[in-house]
């Protein structure tokens, strides 16, 4: 058996040698590992004798195919589970057992890699969900309940691979009902005359005296029945005094001058905040609200910030929106303006609040707590000290002329009555409406004519002739012209350049994830859009277009895996000040920071290490930054030796990776390997016991995971990632310095040890910005990772063996430009398997 | 913070009322032809599954055989003890993603075992199961799932999957649900038949783009295409099977339609009396449920989540949880196995006598997929060996010779479904 895999070797490396190795689709496994299996294994599973029918020196040492690397997955997993070889036979040494799993492993992700190479094939796109809806945004102008969609599929977390797009008839069936959603909606907005925006103003005390008014009454009839039931003898004293209180509070409401000239936030007693109606059934579409405030008092406060919510009918935590420092005062009041979206869809009722830090019940209502927990606004703020917020006015303008102008087949119908239309007419609309929702493809009159079958139909039943129009119509916005990214093969299957529409559309939605605009369809038509000139001109237009923002958002969400934070619950978390304002302004930063990156074309390697913050008023208050006012993000410098500054001092990126109410150096290291230093560790074995977790808590997190060292299984990969999780140990589950963790019963105090080595052995660090400085050494491999990534969510395919002189090209010419954020963007976009089929 | 609103449990148990009270099937089961005078009963499948499997030490009974002892999380079954059994070391061997809690539950694939894809299921056992139950019934399976994003199923929006590996959408509101199975048809006959006749129309538009647009494409896109291909083909399934049944009025639903809001426990609750009715009313005989596992926590004042209860100490909180949360869903099953023994066939027997429930879920506990938890109730028509826990000699024995036992005692020709290698002796003859 020995000689079979000499020779075979011999073989294959001569292959490998002799086509420099990238064409080749297999994965050679380690030398090591089939020594180990030689020198432990083959004496029982080999030409002797086959224990279990298993022989292992038939099994390839090339993982060509499946069937091969299935066999090398159950020799990796009985090794993993300690089942083989049996305890009764020689062991293999825990060194050689590390470096074997190890390899094994390793072998075993490059081959599944390479197994599923797309060959540069980018498998036919579907619009995923947020494509879609914004597509239909784009066309039409009006918002459809996307929601109704089933869930897309997801490779590397990132939504727009065609491969793992499906489609069920449920799809095509949620298609046809919102494609006519979407026809309604805008039919109506075409007919409807009462458009016009309209402004109205309210002065804060109206608004807040009307409804405090109307809470003593219902505070008054409150107090009638508790007495009731306390003359009965329920024991109801509690929540009565706290009524009671209520109402004396709130008579003092109505009786203090602010309360006069304005709404008092918090309002001592009553809800501690204002709801801004927008008027009866809103019309879908943007409005701009304007509201005139300062602090409640002459003197300006230091840290004061109102907080404006989308009020949740599903839930009592109000979805925080926007964030505004309060540095005006009653005598100077300041104006601050936002945007709001509305529709009938999501709730339309906006709240303004003060934002508080942790706000704990008051001691003298603790008891009280049990019974109603519906009043803990007066319990909360009972002798608050700190100030409220005043609110003189405020003003509310929309539905506010919006982009896009409507489709030209929808302005055809603009003005005439339906059921005058003649056939003719109807099917020049139709023609015109299929051709601009096919973005601009060739429409086929065999498709037309049975789309005007199923108008002539409808209206031969009777429906109306609009409706009928939106019967066939609607078949359009489920056709898969529309709802894929056709890209027609060449001849035997070659690659090709695309054309110039093909191109307009792969670039709109790599960059606004929604179709080419009136000028890119304008110079692809032209044929003027694959002139290098013109194409670099277009993609920085495109990425100085707001569009832009949600490509910035979207992409960091699933790259950096921003979306965890949604699992963490800040009130579980032991910081009295993280909340949920704090996780969306942390979520924000990290839009910031790259945003800034990208829009002025800074340097990537600021990610790993920078010496700016990029933050705003709230995450300054919350880092303990000095001399940050204001709700917009900016650059703030940073002595040296900070902590923050890189993607690694931000509140979002180490929270994400624990569970809220502890960190995980596990999940941290992972990330930091898979983000930062782009030597992914491969998934986690299933089956292999967890550390027992009783002791969490209660020894150190280094005790915990030292067992990690102990064997072999775990150590083949945790010894390259504990460490790095280790060195971020400084920072608590919410991104904030400690020197310390205590234990989970409060009573000992475990130090921190961030000392440790760098994956790749060559460095070892002190502490975190020792890590850090190593990490900043690693440029090419984060940018790299970052070019794999944006390519993954760009192209809408994986990133294989096929590209990876494709990569090695763009990273290196980006790094010779100084690492530009934008540079990387061009390069890519200039790259063959951007620009080919 | 969930707040259960008390008046709303109320509204829904008015709802509920006196629900089974009148086991009416006959009138709603195929009459008996000539040549066979006493219809048979039929046979039903019900699959029951949820994720982050169950609490590791209280679940699994010890003994083997009849006289095991129920456990702390079985208990709540105790009513029904020799009627059910409990099948250890059964396992899908291929899984491997340890956040998956169903994804190949019923399917037993390997879903990287095709080239050149990330992702490829197979066929569920209740789909190869509905290919036959499902003739006589206006629904030939009804799927039932949980909409909640990130609950640690997998990928997939049901248990079903169909016989191109796609997800099959479950109906995700009980009260969707209730409308699908008894809701009042808006339209008169002409219209419906209108609408049917426009729904062929519809789909043979989207066909002429998509053959169009086929033809020029290259031939790994041609596979993408086939997906779109296959869901117009299902679609002119469902439209047949409704023109079929165009002209049987919907039955009557035998309780009202529940209102208020739900929690999640209440919700399981309904989605089982849905169940149970739409078998009542002979509308499917295959059902599969996807059931939420979150909010039980919420609803029993715990506040955990699913992944932290499988990784938690017996003495903490997280494991007090997950115990509560499996004695919870065992409730619910224990009340639907009441239902359905109470509702009778036409040949005296009861729906639980002619039916097999499979409970389980693809996870045993932490990230462990070896030795999943199963439990198996119904006799499928008699002639199965029940009130046992039976350990199965090998510790690889794959599940789905659990689903190929099924499939036979229920009546469906076939010598194998996935990766099975044979049937399970003991509980099936």
């Amino acid at each position: 058996m020995c000689k079979l895999w000499i020779v075979s070797v011999f073989l294959f490396s001569f292959l490998v040698y002799s086509s420099s190795g990238k064409e080749l689709d297999s994965v050679k496994i380690d030398s090591q590992v089939t020594s180990l299996l030689e020198k432990y294994c083959v004496r029982c599973h080999g030409p002797k004798r086959q224990k279990g029918s298993l022989r292992l020196d038939h099994v390839s040492n090339m993982i060509s195919d499946e069937t091969v690397a299935l066999q090398w997955q159950d020799i990796l997993d009985v090794m993993n589970l300690s089942e083989m070889p049996p305890e009764d036979s020689k062991q293999p040494t825990k060194e050689e057992l590390t470096n074997t799993l190890e390899k094994l492993t390793g072998n075993l992700v490059e081959a599944r890699k390479r197994l599923t190479d797309s060959g540069g094939h980018i498998v036919l796109r579907r619009l995923n969900s947020r494509e879609y809806d914004r597509t239909i945004k784009a066309l039409f102008g009006v918002p459809v309940d996307v929601s109704l969609l089933p869930e897309d599929g997801r490779v590397e977390n990132f939504d727009t691979l065609g491969q793992a797009n499906s489609f069920s008839s449920l799809h095509l069936e949620r298609y046809l009902k919102l494609g006519r959603e979407a026809l309604d909606k805008s039919f109506l907005k075409l007919n409807s005359k009462n458009r016009e925006t309209r402004t109205r103003k309210e002065q804060g005390e109206s608004r807040a005296n009307r409804e405090v008014k109307d809470q003593i009454k219902h505070i008054k009839n409150k107090i009638a029945s508790l007495e009731k039931g306390i003359a009965k003898g329920k024991k109801l004293e509690a929540p009565r005094d706290v009524k009671v209180i209520e109402q004396k509070l709130s008579d003092w409401y109505l009786a203090q001058p602010l309360a006069k000239t304005g709404a008092v936030i918090p309002s001592q007693g009553m809800a501690p905040n204002l709801i801004l109606p927008l008027g009866w059934k809103p019309k879908t579409g943007r409005y701009r609200i304007k509201v005139r405030l300062g602090a409640a008092q002459s003197k300006a406060a230091k840290k004061l910030f109102l907080k404006v919510a989308r009020k949740d009918p599903r839930s009592n935590i109000p979805d925080a929106l926007e964030l505004f420092q309060v540095t005006g005062t009653v005598d100077k009041p300041q104006e601050i303006e936002f945007y709001v979206d509305v529709d009938n869809l999501i709730s339309n009722q906006f709240v303004l609040s003060r934002w508080d830090e942790h706000t704990e019940v008051h001691p003298k209502f603790v008891k009280a707590k049990n019974y109603w927990f519906r009043f803990q606004s007066v319990m909360k703020y009972y002798e608050d000290k700190r100030p409220n917020i005043w609110i003189d006015w405020f003003e509310v303008t929309g539905p506010l002329e919006e982009e896009p102008k409507p489709l030209s087949a929808l302005k055809l119908l603009a003005g005439r009555q339906a059921k005058l239309l003649k056939d003719s007419d109807v099917r020049e609309m139709t023609e015109q409406f299929v051709y601009e929702a096919f973005r601009r493809d060739k429409v086929e009159s065999s498709y037309v004519d049975k789309l005007m079958g199923i108008y002539n139909a409808s209206k031969a039943h009777g429906t109306f002739a609009e409706d009928a129009i939106k019967d066939a119509w609607s078949v359009v916005l489920a056709s898969p012209r529309f709802l894929f990214m056709n890209e027609p093969g060449a001849e035997g299957d070659k690659s090709r350049a695309l054309n110039d529409r093909e191109l307009a559309v792969r670039l709109a939605y790599f960059l606004w994830s929604a179709p080419p605009d009136e000028r890119l369809y304008d110079l692809a038509s032209k044929g003027k859009l694959r002139d290098k000139q013109v194409l670099a001109e277009q993609i920085d237009r495109m990425i100085k277009d707001s569009r832009s923002n949600h490509f910035v958002e979207t992409f960091l969400t699933q790259w950096l895996e921003l979306d965890r934070l949604n699992g963490i619950d800040p009130d579980s978390t032991a910081s009295k000040i993280y909340d949920r304002v704090i996780q969306d302004r942390s979520r924000k930063e990290v839009y910031a920071f790259f945003r800034n990156l990208l829009q002025n074309n800074l340097p990537l390697t600021d990610v790993l290490d920078s010496d700016y913050a990029f933050i705003d008023a709230a995450m300054a208050k919350f880092y303990e930054i000095e001399g940050v006012s204001g709700e917009h993000f900016r650059k703030v410098k940073l002595p040296a030796n900070s902590i923050r500054g890189g993607l690694l001092g931000q509140s979002a990126i180490l929270t994400l990776t624990g569970t809220g109410e502890r960190t995980s150096p596990v999940e941290r290291g992972a990330y930091v390997l898979r983000k930062l230093l782009h030597r992914p560790p491969p998934e986690a074995p299933a089956n292999v016991p967890m550390l027992d977790e009783k002791n969490v808590g209660t020894i150190s997190i280094k005790e915990t995971l030292a067992n990690h060292m102990d064997k072999a299984q775990c150590k083949s990969c945790h010894q390259r990632i504990d460490p790095l999780g280790f060195g971020l140990e400084n920072f608590d589950p919410v991104g904030l310095w400690r020197t310390k963790v205590v234990s989970k019963d409060g009573k000992k105090n475990f130090p921190i040890e961030p000392a440790g080595v760098m994956p790749d052995g060559s460095s070892k660090y002190k502490d975190f910005l020792g890590m850090k400085k190593q990490l900043s050494k690693h440029s090419i491999p984060m940018l790299k990772g970052m070019t794999e990534a944006l390519m993954t969510y760009g192209l809408g395919r994986t990133i294989g063996f096929t590209d990876l002189d494709t990569i090695d090209e763009i990273v290196k010419d980006t790094a010779q430009k100084n690492y530009g954020f934008k540079t990387l963007i061009h390069e890519i976009i200039l790259s063959k398997p951007f620009l080919r089929k | 913070m969930k707040i259960v609103d008390p008046i709303s449990r109320r509204v829904m148990l008015r709802g509920l009322g006196a629900t089974l009270c009148l086991p009416l099937m006959e009138s709603f089961m195929p009459k008996a032809t000539a040549a066979n005078k006493v219809a048979k009963a039929p046979k039903r499948l019900i699959c029951l599954s949820y994720s982050w499997g169950v609490s590791k030490d209280d679940w699994f009974p010890k003994e083997a055989g009849k006289d095991y002892k129920l456990t702390k999380c079985l208990e709540p079954l105790k009513r029904h003890k020799k009627d059910f059994s409990v099948l250890s070391h059964l396992s899908n061997k291929r899984a491997t993603n340890g956040h998956w809690g169903t994804t190949t539950w019923l399917t037993s694939a390997d879903v990287k075992s095709t080239p050149g894809k990330h992702f490829q299921n197979s066929i569920s056992m209740d789909q190869v199961a509905a290919r036959q139950l499902g003739i006589d019934t206006r629904f030939a399976s009804l799927e039932l799932s949980n909409p909640v994003k990130a609950e640690g199923f997998g990928p997939g929006l049901s248990l079903a999957w169909s016989s191109s590996g796609n997800s099959i959408a479950g109906e995700t509101s009980p009260l969707g649900l209730f409308d699908r199975l008894f809701g009042a048809e808006e339209v008169s006959l002409e219209e419906r038949q209108y609408r049917l006749s426009k729904g062929h129309s519809v789909l043979d538009a989207v066909m002429e783009d998509a053959r169009s647009m086929n033809k020029k494409l290259s031939k790994l896109d041609k596979e993408k295409v086939e997906d779109y291909f296959q869901s117009v083909r299902d679609t002119e399934i469902r439209l047949k099977k409704a023109e079929q049944w165009l002209h049987k009025p919907k039955p009557k639903a035998p309780f009202k339609k529940p209102e208020g809001k739900l929690n999640t426990i209440q919700e399981i609750e309904l989605m089982y009396k849905l169940m149970v009715a739409a078998i009542q009313t002979d509308m499917t005989r295959v059902l599969t449920y996807r059931q939420p596992v979150e909010g039980i926590f919420t609803d029993l004042g715990y506040k955990v989540g699913g992944h932290k209860t499988t990784h938690c100490t017996t003495t903490s909180e997280a494991y007090k949880a997950s115990i509560a949360r499996d004695r919870k869903q065992l409730e619910l099953v224990a009340k639907l196995i009441d239902d359905l023994k109470a509702l009778k066939d036409p040949d005296g027997s009861s729906v639980f006598d002619n039916s097999i429930i499979a409970y389980g879920s693809g996870i045993r506990t932490n990230h462990d997929l070896l030795n999943t938890p199963t439990l198996v109730a119904g006799h499928g028509g008699g002639g199965m060996n029940q009130g046992q826990h039976y350990i199965y000699e090998s510790k690889q024995t794959p599940l789905a010779n659990l689903w190929l036992s099924i499939l036979n005692q229920l009546g469906i020709k076939t010598n194998r479904f996935a990766d099975s290698d044979g049937k399970l002796k003991g509980l099936f003859a």
